[in-house]
């Protein structure tokens, strides 16, 4: 991965159509603007984290569900449990 | 009532409470904009989201209070937006929102479920968005069997 040193008001060249300038800095963010051609898509990578993984999740089917639901029925029965323990 | 073509169950009327509209579509489905909410009891506390417009497509999904009680909301301003609801503030679960978190599977029979991107529905409104969290504090892959550290996919 290319490391580059960047001040607030600086930015970075990818190619010759996509500009990332650092807006602002902060303890604990970054504020970025990216000029990109509109047929660059520019996301979050979380966001594509998601939609690998709901094309995933589409493949379940209902049927695939119940010995998963009967443990997840007996944790929530514990947790409840649990709290009712809790709260006496 | 309205009859929706579903994948798992035939043709089902349901109520237009079961209707919700995703203006922004889902990550990886961006056209889809219309699902109905599937509660059956001998799936509870699972649901299904089903594509109003796509038979094929159909999520299943658990509410996220159901896997972590102590879940804390972590929607961005651009999500809020699209729910209209107050961007200073999260909503609060249960009065103002619900929140459930789509179903897959990792190797194997592991399931997971994506607390990185909980489905968010407004009560009141039926508008909904997947509302993708910008911090790190959950993973999109937590495995639904309690036995932390085990997680395994990608």
């Amino acid at each position: 991965m290319l490391v580059i040193r960047r001040r607030a008001g600086e930015s970075v060249l990818i190619g010759e159509n996509i500009e990332v300038r650092v807006l602002e800095l902060s303890s604990s963010y970054v504020k970025i603007g990216i000029d990109a051609p509109r047929d660059v898509a520019v996301l979050r990578r979380e966001i594509q984290v998601t939609a690998a993984q709901n094309h995933s999740a589409a493949g379940l089917s209902a049927s695939s569900l119940p010995s998963a639901l009967r443990k997840l029925r007996l944790n929530a029965e514990k947790e409840e449990e649990k709290e009712k323990g809790e709260g006496k | 009532m309205p009859a929706v073509q579903t994948r798992d169950f035939g043709v089902m009327d349901l109520s237009p409470q079961a209707f919700l509209s995703f203006p922004n579509g889902i990550p990886g489905f961006d056209r889809e904009h219309s699902f109905v909410l599937i509660e059956l009891p001998a799936m509870a506390p699972a649901v299904v989201l089903q594509s109003t417009e796509t038979a094929e497509l159909s999520f299943l999904a658990i509410p996220v209070s159901v896997v972590d009680a102590g879940y804390q909301i972590g929607m961005t301003p651009e999500d809020l937006r699209a729910l209209r609801l107050d961007e200073t503030q999260q909503p609060s679960e249960g009065r103002q929102v619900r929140l459930l978190a789509i179903v897959s599977t990792a190797e194997g029979e592991l399931l997971t479920v994506n607390l990185l991107a909980p489905i968010v529905v407004h009560l009141e409104t039926r508008v909904a968005v997947q509302a993708v969290r910008s911090d790190a504090k959950y993973s999109h892959c937590h495995p639904l069997r309690m036995s932390a550290g085990d997680s395994s996919c990608s």
